[in-house]
């Protein structure tokens, strides 16, 4: 850019540049002018005798206002506790340790009502108990430990010392369906029919709320998957999903449809609509059958005692399991079983 | 350029306001720089008096120079950094007494809230310290003492004083942004009973003379205009008050581009100015003596204007142009207007140079410069075609090219604050201003008439409420043609910069007869396209979520492309909702919202929600609500968002959840968020509260 047009940009001819001079010199005169004027106001005392009554009486104000807000938090904070049995502590001596009326209320109404605490945590039981409340009252509390009594209305003898040592005997595969329908006949004696009526009611509508489904694209990994997750499927539901959770981890992981039969709950109209939407994929969680002792292996699900120890005797007998036909030599294993069973097997430490 | 040549405070406008933007964005806060500008001022001085060949060069450099630096050192000064007598300085506590003045009459939405000058503050009564600077201050709806203030009263307060905070919501508008503009840094709460006026009002005689006139002129108005609405356009058009103007009335008057009408602005001002010079022309001869008694009348009743109407900017701005313009015939028998609307701009900036940066001193001088430069072009167009006989086609056209002119250089602007367009603006142009010219007479009119002859002012409500019946209701027609305003418009900061380069290169082109700068307002403009293009692009594959902040509850957006999905509370109020989000989704080009319920389910390609699943592309996100239910069973998600109200444990939930990423929402109870919190920071658990960041957006990638 030459000379000439710089020149053009930033011209001003005398009377302009006297004028844009004098214009300026005003604006600084005001500037000064507006700073001098705060400068003396800050400079100058504050004069607190003309509004000396007004300030004291807002002073008044402010002290009063302080103190009853002050006066509400520590009636939330004010916990006064000792130690206390919450089976037997009164709704008076509940609000003496500060807890507030309406918790003491509910509190003792669940007490009175039949409602036990066997251990420290089952307080969270009760509705009105939040997690902060819980955390300061949990070293107060003091729980006499659980005597048991023969109950009148079971038929099922009540553990005692000796017992406690001892294993439960465990059931046999094939019975293993028929107890659990039978310990849910037991369960459903102390529901009362009201609750029962509403359970179900409450179940069929969670039903009818569920959409279609997922997406045809969406496949879940049985075997990595979660609860959460497994509730996307169409008719599965939180307890089936949980309960089809601890089976799997149970069992080490599904490998074919029909092991979804076994898990209480699960019918083969189930199976039909969620086929097509999981998938087996993922390693099984393998039983080194070579090493493993009975009372190990008998928390396998497949396996009892009766078959456990076959194993184990037969492996004692004639020496480690190289591989499946090993197995399928013990004449008392079923093939059906074997079938099932198998894909968990682990040959590797055959010594 | 000749351009140049007659407008030096054109040159001088562009200088002082890259020194504001400048100190806005690359701050100093010292008092070096009064000595830096002392040094250039006295450098320039003394380079006027040099005889050198490159005189000019130097002289006219140096001046530019001054007055960047002045536009720098003005910005900062102003900045309570920098400026040591402000209330800021003497912030030791939170609870605190002021001694303050009202300078807006309190207005009325949840709480009460008004400006307040500071005098005094201190922690405590005997601690109290002169200072100045200004807040907003806020009482409780229940406070019927706060709703007697009026500006220029004198109380004391016991308040809560917090600094203000930028909203924390994307693409929000920013309240406290904007009254940061005005000065205002802090606000302060007071409850009922802790504050008391001292019954002085420390207005100064002119202020205090036009807080009375503005009291009573508004009594007069209630006195005699029976229907509200009437009411409320009256105080806005004659005085600047809005605070009664029913909201959808309003948003009527936005939606056609006839809310500059209802703001005392330009051209209120002119109308005032013109009714005074045709009373003073008939009163007074053109001597110069006589010239200067109406100058000084016309100074003495603008001022007056501007404060009766609480000194907007654009009143300002028309109230120094007028001024300016009159002194300049007073000298001088020509003025050029675009030196005395840069003289103007450069006086208001000097003044205040935190008022470049409001919008309706942006909108003020664009829309004037803009009518300046197209008005007479755009006019005399139609005489090309057809000619024009009729006076009233003639002002039909006058209203119309108007409306078109001012449009050009706002248009943008208007985009760019309010994403949405008028397309009527032209239509409603040519009733509201004879309206507002009508209204303001008559306001007027009747004003001074209740002092000297009362019973004519029942024949001027007459007339008012005629003129209003056909306003509103041609108003209310406007709204409901098809396509009155295009909406959900976005235009980003520098997108609006690059268009406005564009343009004004093409009318430098224009003016010039260049072809260069055409080519460049070409090629400027291809790159504004560009951009366009791109963010267009990108809202087709876009998908984010974006947790927002708001106090007890959320809002959770889900950003599928251009469809959005959207969780909130049911205790949020809509309009709540469609402050805090609207802008956001805009912003992202939504063209479909599916607001979800807790209970929702809903299975789309990309998108699956069951209970408290949410499977967005290749993200999981957990919602942690009341609908959670704790199997004890391990679960792995990418993103746990809590929104409280579980019925299980914070235990078990800590125990098997397991997430990349945990949100904690505002809907969560206080205690337990800072749990929550507590438990993440012990665990080193990546994690972010709604309460303590603001809003928060993640994208997901594919």
């Amino acid at each position: 850019m030459n000379l000439r047009k710089i020149r053009k940009q930033i011209h001003y001819h005398s009377k302009q540049r006297w004028a844009i001079t004098v214009v300026l010199l005003v604006i600084f005169c005001l500037i000064i002018y507006g700073h001098y004027t705060s400068w003396n106001h800050v400079n100058t005392e504050y004069n607190k005798e003309e509004h000396k009554t007004i300030l004291l009486s807002l002073k008044a104000k402010a002290i009063e206002r302080k103190e009853s807000i002050s006066k509400k938090y520590k009636k939330r904070d004010n916990l006064r506790l000792s130690e206390f049995n919450p089976n037997t502590v009164s709704k008076n001596q509940l609000i003496e340790m500060g807890i507030k009326a309406s918790i003491a209320k509910s509190w003792t109404n669940y007490t009175s009502k039949g409602g036990k605490f066997y251990k420290t945590e089952d307080l969270k039981k009760l509705y009105v108990m939040n997690d902060f409340l819980f955390e300061k009252i949990k070293p107060f509390v003091q729980i006499e430990p659980r005597t048991y009594e023969k109950s009148k209305n079971t038929k099922q003898y009540v553990k005692n010392e000796k017992w406690d040592k001892k294993p439960f005997p465990k059931k046999k595969y094939d019975n293993y369906q028929k107890d659990a329908k039978s310990i849910t006949h037991y369960e459903s004696d102390s529901i009362s029919e009201i609750e029962r009526k509403k359970y179900s009611e409450n179940f069929k509508a969670s039903r009818i709320q569920r959409s279609s489904g997922i997406a045809k694209d969406y496949i879940i990994k049985l075997n990595t998957t979660d609860s959460v997750e497994l509730q996307m499927l169409d008719g599965i539901g939180p307890v089936l999903s949980s309960r089809i959770i601890k089976y799997r981890d149970k069992l080490g992981g599904f490998h074919n449809m029909n092991q979804l039969l076994e898990v209480y709950g699960v019918r083969a109209a189930l199976l039909g609509n969620i086929a097509d939407k999981i998938s087996f994929d993922g390693s099984l969680k393998k039983i080194d059958i070579n090493n493993i002792t009975v009372d190990s292996l008998v928390k396998h699900p497949y396996f009892d005692y009766a078959t456990a120890n076959i194993f184990i005797n037969y492996r004692d007998h004639h020496g480690p399991y190289h591989d499946l036909s090993d197995v399928k030599k013990i004449i008392a294993i079923k093939q059906y079983w074997l079938d099932e069973a198998s894909p968990y097997f682990l040959y590797a430490n055959a010594k | 350029m000749i351009f140049w040549g007659n407008k030096p405070f054109g040159r001088l406008i562009i200088a002082l306001i890259l020194g504001i933007v400048t100190s806005r964005y690359f701050p100093i806060y010292s008092n070096v720089l009064y000595l830096v500008l002392g040094l250039v001022f006295t450098t320039f001085l003394i380079s006027t008096r040099n005889t050198s060949r490159y005189r000019e060069y130097y002289t006219g450099g140096l001046l530019i120079l001054l007055v960047f630096i002045l536009g720098y050192t003005r910005y900062s000064s102003i900045h309570p950094d920098m400026d040591w007598t402000h209330y800021s300085h003497k912030i030791d506590n939170t609870h605190l007494y002021l001694n303050a003045e009202i300078l807006t009459i309190p207005k009325k939405t949840t709480r009460y809230s008004c400006f307040i000058r500071v005098n005094a503050i201190g922690s405590n009564i005997d601690s109290m310290h002169n200072v100045t600077g200004k807040m907003t201050a806020y009482f409780k709806l229940e406070d019927s003492l706060a709703s007697a203030y009026s500006p220029g009263d004198e109380i004391l307060l016991n308040g809560y004083v917090t600094a203000l905070r930028h909203s924390r919501n994307p693409n929000a508008f920013d309240f406290n942004d904007y009254l940061k503009t005005k000065h205002i840094f802090h606000r302060v709460d007071i409850a009922p009973g802790l504050h008391k006026s001292t019954s002085k009002n420390l207005a100064n005689p002119i202020e205090h003379l036009a807080n009375n006139i503005r009291a009573h002129s508004l009594k007069t108005f209630d006195k005699y205009l029976e229907n509200k609405d009437h009411r409320s356009l009256t105080g806005a058009m004659v005085l600047g008050f809005r605070n009664t103007i029913d909201p959808e009335l309003y948003a009527s008057y936005t939606k056609t581009g006839a809310v500059h009408v209802l703001a005392v602005s330009g051209l209120h001002v002119g109308i005032l100015c013109q009714i005074l010079l045709l009373f003073l022309n008939k009163l007074f001869k053109s001597s110069n003596r006589d010239k200067l008694i109406k100058l000084s009348i016309l100074i003495f009743a603008t001022t007056t204007y501007i404060i009766i109407t609480g000194g907007s900017a654009a009143v300002m701005r028309a109230s120094v142009m007028i001024i300016i313009y009159y002194i300049g015939k007073y000298w001088a028998d020509r003025v050029d207007s675009y030196n005395v609307l840069s003289m103007a701009a450069f006086f208001l900036m000097v003044y205040d140079p935190y008022m470049i940066f409001q919008a309706s001193f942006q909108f003020s001088f664009l829309a004037l410069l803009s009518i300046l430069y197209f008005y007479r072009a755009i006019y005399d167009w139609i005489f090309n075609y057809i000619e024009i006989n009729s006076r009233l086609i003639n002002f039909l056209w006058q209203m119309v090219a108007l409306s078109i002119s001012a449009q050009i250089l706002v248009a943008p602007l208007t985009i760019y604050y309010f994403h949405k367009f008028p397309t009527y603006f032209w239509l409603s142009g040519i009733v509201a201003v004879p309206a507002a010219y009508c209204v303001l007479v008559l306001g007027i009119l009747m004003i001074i008439l209740e002092y000297i002859l009362p019973m004519m002012n029942e024949i001027i409500d007459f007339l008012l409420t005629s003129i209003f019946n056909v306003f509103i209701s041609a108003i209310q027609t406007i709204e409901h043609l098809p396509w009155a305003t295009v909406e959900n418009l976005w235009l980003h900061t520098h997108e609006l910069l690059i268009l406005y380069v564009s343009l004004g290169l093409f009318l430098a082109g224009r003016y010039v007869y260049k072809a260069n700068y055409i080519l460049a307002s070409l090629v400027a403009f291809m790159i504004f396209t560009i951009s366009r293009y791109q963010y267009n692009n990108i809202s087709n594959t876009q998908a984010s979520v974006t947790i927002y902040d708001n106090y007890k509850g959320h809002i959770i957006d889900f950003y599928d492309g251009k469809t959005c999905y959207s969780l909130r509370n049911n205790n949020i109020a809509d309009r709540s909702v469609e402050f805090i989000t609207t802008n956001n989704r805009v912003n992202k080009k939504v063209a479909e919202i599916v607001n979800l319920d807790q209970h929702d389910h809903i299975a789309k390609l990309s998108f699956i929600k069951t209970r408290n699943l949410i499977q967005f592309k290749n993200e999981s996100i957990l919602l942690l609500d009341s609908n959670y239910t704790d199997h004890k069973t391990p679960v792995n998600v990418n993103t746990a968002i809590i929104i409280g109200g579980m019925k299980s444990s914070m235990d078990s939930i800590k125990r098997y959840v397991s997430a990349d990423q945990w949100i904690i929402t505002q809907s969560e109870k206080q205690y337990k968020q800072k749990i929550w919190k507590t438990w993440c920071i012990n665990n080193k658990i990546p994690h972010v509260s709604i309460k303590e960041s603001g809003a928060y957006s993640f994208d997901i990638i594919d």
